[in-house]
């Protein structure tokens, strides 16, 4: 029970998916009230395997983090859709842990308070900036490979701008230095700091201004809590990863997703920001005579300042808006044609994804996300699926240009009936029968539907299946909502996409580059050579065209067990190669670039990051 | 102690299905075998072996007459049952690959090791997209069916032509469509005969399941129906075309004939394995519907052109009969010159299909739950 425990605590991949309320199920309470990663279900699991290492003593805020969870199941339910792990068990035993150590020692003496943490309490209040190791500790690693735990002595969690103002100013003062974090889900080792953790989120001012199309928002929200404000007023904005702070995420990757395509990426996201520089004054981009945070060079660049507001782009959504999915068997066609999509100003959100991607995304459990993609790649030799989103009159061109995609209904079937999509008789038939035709082009025709949902059974139970039985209730009634299989709401939510970190934590090699069938194959063969060579789990991530198909991003992914020393190793010895392949290829075309330098520099104008030399 | 037979083999494909049957039929008769095999589906060579001598009952003895090599040693003859079976252009690529330059390669072999004969396993169907007669000698017809039939004409000119240069005896082995043991219904595989069988089977099990489990919405949009009695009406319109013939031949007839022309023919020569009372599309759809217990099943005939307004089962088996029309009616007639009087010598005659055979097969595949036993 212990072990298990342990190990489920031992797996947290900080991706933050319980800091949103994605599946309805309200969030953990005491997150929200506290602020401190501690209080979340993730920030558990970090202080119960740090109590078992014995990384920290049994605190006063160990004993709250304890005392203050409920055992509402909520945190089981969140975990268990994207990860398969089970966080209630370690619930449970942190609460025996702390029990057993107030039993025996009593309750534990608050640690020693020095003149900053002194000053910080006055800045935020008393409840808000906390020098307890407890707390600490849940601010101190990620799993990246390359990045060492760092223990800071500090962490704040402000409310305004004015507080973190003067945070900076204070740090300025005694010389304390300060990492800056949303919610730590970049998980590169860039929100660790020996001194402060400054943790931005309780700022979640969002106003909108629908006039001028835009929405003013604080760096502690979400993109998904942001996406359904603006969801919910008819409008949309360009988010990837749904527990990502809108703010860092333009700070850190510049946003791309799939509807990159066509609302852009970096400073395409925002009509302007404002920030509190190192000296803890204050400036906005607009300003004249402020800092050019629209500015890019390639070269590791430091923190320009602390976002505190941003204004992020409303897009307007047609209301015959739909997605489908186009497959391909190779990936160079595949470029070619979302290429010829974007050039031709066709969808609005346009990506290549990947065998591994969609059958991760799309399957509840590692078992049946290996079986999927078996059935997809092998058997119906859909390899890249392109998935294009737009209004009707983009689905038609689609299709006048490339029959037999899988549309949204058809998708839907196959979600809702993917336990039975796992068996081999039925994809088997359809490979067998196809004739000279392409199995998936062959699965795509009208006329043979009700055949395919007749062996599929397609329904909310049938899905909920694949889920453990005491959970399946739960998962059926989340199936009803037509949301959970529609590629649009799936795709603008992402609910579903930190999925590809379940089996192991994901490394993500992300590079600009022209979207050109020839360059993206190599880089793909570059990247697979990397991980065979390094015996580490690997495989094509997705390509999203950019600006009217002149370039695309391209994701590589890297997979390893982040608790296994040996797999951490054999990670960074990858990272290695990828560097010197990423430098060598760029030597030689220097269209394309590594993400790595928009870090800090995600505000720049999208032009200098993809046409400066 | 088994006694040696004087003869020995280099076997390429004889985990294959008919390789396999002539693997067991020639180690029964204790020649020597070398069998060339690569590891598959996660088996190593010597597991697959192994798996495919249990299959077929071998004793330890007879086993011990097959080596595994890559080689062949000199003087051994080879037999090159080696082949890749797909129809489809798209694969065209693969096929060529395992038709033509795998065989390139053995015949090369055969050279460099003064191989006392060349035996190659081809396909009656290697005669092209042809009406009538089909004899026993290299034909060159002007189109084919499909790449499959088009890969295997081109070797077997290619293993005559090296063949000829080289002065290697070549025999050349041509089997109609080959299904299960008549006898016993056993087969190691369940593809040509058994798939659109096993596709109806699969149809009548999620058509009964949406009746009998659901209110039937899907079964009634496909015009499915069950009857007071439990047979299901499937309405499915297959095309053939007139006087068009189906060439089954069981597996057990194949091996014995393969085998004793091995053993018997010393001439270079083309033989047709085949069945001289060659049955026809309407005969299997009456054991099919017999044996699954479906009525609505028929075969109509397509040469005015395409069945009009198809409904989704009869679209399901569009494409599936597209490609095999060639074969289940079929004008090819193969003309057994060479062949019938050595096999009529030895005793050997190919049965006609009939529904107790036809029974059989199926029982032992639905048995096995359709899966191969490769
Ligand atoms: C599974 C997975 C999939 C992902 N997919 C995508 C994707 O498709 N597209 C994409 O764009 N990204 C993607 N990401 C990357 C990730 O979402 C971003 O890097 C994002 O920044 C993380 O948000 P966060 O709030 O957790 O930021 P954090 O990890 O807390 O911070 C990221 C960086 O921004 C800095 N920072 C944070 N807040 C501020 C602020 N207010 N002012 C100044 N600096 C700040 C931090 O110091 C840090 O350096 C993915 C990540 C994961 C785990
Ligand atoms: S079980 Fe505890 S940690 Fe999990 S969500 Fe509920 S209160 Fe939070």
């Amino acid at each position: 029970m212990k072990e298990k425990a342990y190990r489920t605590a031992s797996n947290c991949r900080h991706y933050a998916m319980c800091k949103i309320d994605y599946l309805g199920t309200g969030l953990c309470a005491s997150g929200p009230e506290r602020g401190f990663v501690t209080f979340y279900p993730q920030g558990r699991m970090d202080l119960y395997k740090a109590l078992v290492d014995g990384t920290v003593p049994v605190t006063p805020a160990a004993v709250e983090a304890a005392a203050t969870c409920t055992l509402c199941g909520i945190c089981d339910r969140q975990c268990c859709f994207v990860t398969e792990l089970r966080p209630q068990s370690v619930m449970h035993a942190l609460k025996e842990h702390i029990a057993g150590h107030v039993s025996a020692n009593g309750e534990p003496a608050s640690p020693d308070e020095d003149e900053f943490i002194l000053a910080l309490k006055r800045i935020t209040g008393e409840k808000y900036s906390s020098c307890d190791p407890a707390v600490l500790v849940c601010y101190s690693h990620d799993p990246c490979p390359v990045a060492p735990p760092r223990m800071p002595k500090y962490a704040a969690v402000p409310k305004t701008a004015d507080e973190v103002a003067a945070i900076v100013k204070l740090c300025a003062e005694h010389s304390v230095p300060y990492a800056v974090r949303g919610n730590g889900s970049s998980v590169m080792g860039f929100v660790m700091s020996e001194g402060l953790v400054i943790d931005l989120i309780r700022m979640k001012e969002i106003s909108f201004d629908e006039r001028n199309y835009k929405v003013r928002v604080g760096p502690g929200v979400t993109s998904y809590e942001l996406q359904k404000e603006a969801l919910a007023r008819g409008f949309r904005i360009n988010a990837a990863e749904p527990a990502a702070m809108v703010c860092a995420n333009i700070m850190c990757s510049g946003i791309f997703s799939l509807f990159s395509a066509s609302y852009g990426i970096n400073a395409d996201n925002l009509v302007t920001a404002g920030f509190v520089g190192k000296d803890g004054k204050r400036f906005s981009m607009h300003d004249h005579d402020s800092p050019n945070l629209f500015a890019y060079s390639k070269e590791d660049r430091e923190l320009p300042g602390i976002c505190i507001w941003a204004e992020v782009k409303l897009h307007r959504i047609p209301e015959d808006e739909t997605g489908v999915l186009v497959p391909f068997e190779d990936l160079k066609d595949a470029v070619a044609f979302a290429r010829e999509l974007s050039f031709r100003r066709i969808g609005t959100g346009i990506g290549i994804l990947g065998g591994e991607y969609i059958s991760v995304f799309m399957s509840p459990s590692i078992e049946l996300a290996e079986k999927i993609k078996n059935v997809f790649t092998r058997t119906l030799k859909i390899n890249y699926p392109v998935l294009v989103i737009g209004d009707k009159y983009d689905i038609e061109a689609v299709r006048s240009i490339k029959p037999g995609v899988i549309d949204n209904d058809l998708f839907r079937t196959l979600f809702l009936g993917l336990p039975s999509l796992a068996k081999p008789e039925w994809p088997d038939l359809i490979a067998q029968m196809c004739g000279d035709k392409k199995p998936y082009e062959f699965l795509s025709e009208q006329s043979i539907r009700p055949l395919i949902e007749a062996a599929l059974d397609p329904s909310p139970e049938n899905i909920a299946s694949a889920f453990p039985e005491d959970l399946r209730g739960f998962f059926g009634q989340v199936y009803e909502e037509p949301a959970m299989t529609d590629l649009v709401k799936l795709n603008e939510l992402r609910i579903l996409s930190s999925r590809m970190g379940r089996e192991k934590h994901v490394l993500a090699i992300i590079v600009y580059t022209p979207a050109d069938p020839e360059i993206i194959a190599i880089l793909n063969e570059g990247f697979d050579a990397i991980g065979l060579k390094n015996n580490i789990r690997h495989d094509y991530g997705f390509v999203t065209p950019l600006d009217f198909g002149k370039r695309a991003v391209f994701e590589y992914d890297y997979y390893l067990d982040h608790t296994d020393p040996a797999e951490r190793g054999k990670a960074g010895a990858a990272l290695g190669d990828i560097a010197a392949f990423i430098g060598r290829f760029s030597s030689e075309h220097p269209d394309v670039k590594w993400i790595r330098y928009t870090l800090y520099q995600g505000f720049a104008r999208k032009e200098h990051i993809l046409y400066a030399d | 102690m088994p006694i040696e037979n004087s003869r020995s083999f280099f076997i390429t494909g004889g985990t294959g299905f008919l390789g396999s049957y002539l693997v067991a039929a020639l180690c029964r008769k204790n020649y020597q075998i070398t069998l060339s095999v690569r590891p598959k589906n996660g088996y190593d060579a010597e597991t697959r072996v192994r798996r495919a001598a249990e299959w077929f009952g071998l004793t330890e003895d007879e086993i011990s007459n097959i080596s595994i090599g890559d080689h062949c040693h000199q003087g051994q003859e080879i037999i090159h049952c080696a082949s890749d079976t797909d129809f489809a252009e798209r694969n065209r690529r693969e096929i060529e690959a395992s038709n033509l330059q795998y065989l390139e390669e053995v015949l090369k072999m055969a050279k460099s090791k003064s191989a006392s004969r060349f035996h190659y396993l081809g396909t009656a169907y290697s005669a092209g997209a042809v009406e009538g007669d089909c004899p026993e000698e290299l034909t060159y017809p002007e189109k084919f069916t499909n790449v499959y039939e088009e890969t295997k004409n081109r070797a077997e000119r290619k293993a005559y032509d090296f063949c000829k240069n080289n002065g290697i005896k070549l025999s050349i082995y041509r089997p109609s469509i080959v299904y299960g043991e008549s006898g016993t219904g056993r087969s190691r595989k369940f593809n040509a005969l058994y798939y659109p069988v096993k596709a109806i089977s699969f149809i009548k099990e999620i058509m009964l399941k949406d009746i009998l489990e659901k209110v039937g919405k899907r079964a009634e949009a496909l015009g499915v129906k069950l009857k007071e009695g439990g047979k299901l009406v499937m309405p499915i319109r297959l095309k053939s075309i007139s006087g068009g013939k189906l060439n089954l031949i069981p597996v057990d007839f194949f091996t014995k004939a393969m085998t004793a022309i091995i053993e018997k023919n010393t001439e270079d020569g083309i033989f047709h394995i085949v069945n001289s009372g060659a049955g026809d599309l309407n005969e299997l759809i009456e054991y099919t519907s017999e044996y699954f217990g479906i009525e609505g099943l028929k075969v109509v005939n397509g040469d005015e052109g395409e069945i009009k307004d198809k409904n989704g089962l009869e679209q399901l088996f569009e494409s599936y009969v597209k490609m095999y029309l060639p074969y289940i009616a079929d004008r090819r007639v193969f003309l057994t010159d060479r062949t019938a009087p050595l096999l009529e010598s030895e005793n050997i005659y190919c049965p006609k299909m009939n529904y107790d055979i036809f029974k059989r097969c199926m029982d032992y595949a639905v048995a096995s739950g359709w899966k191969d036993h490769m």
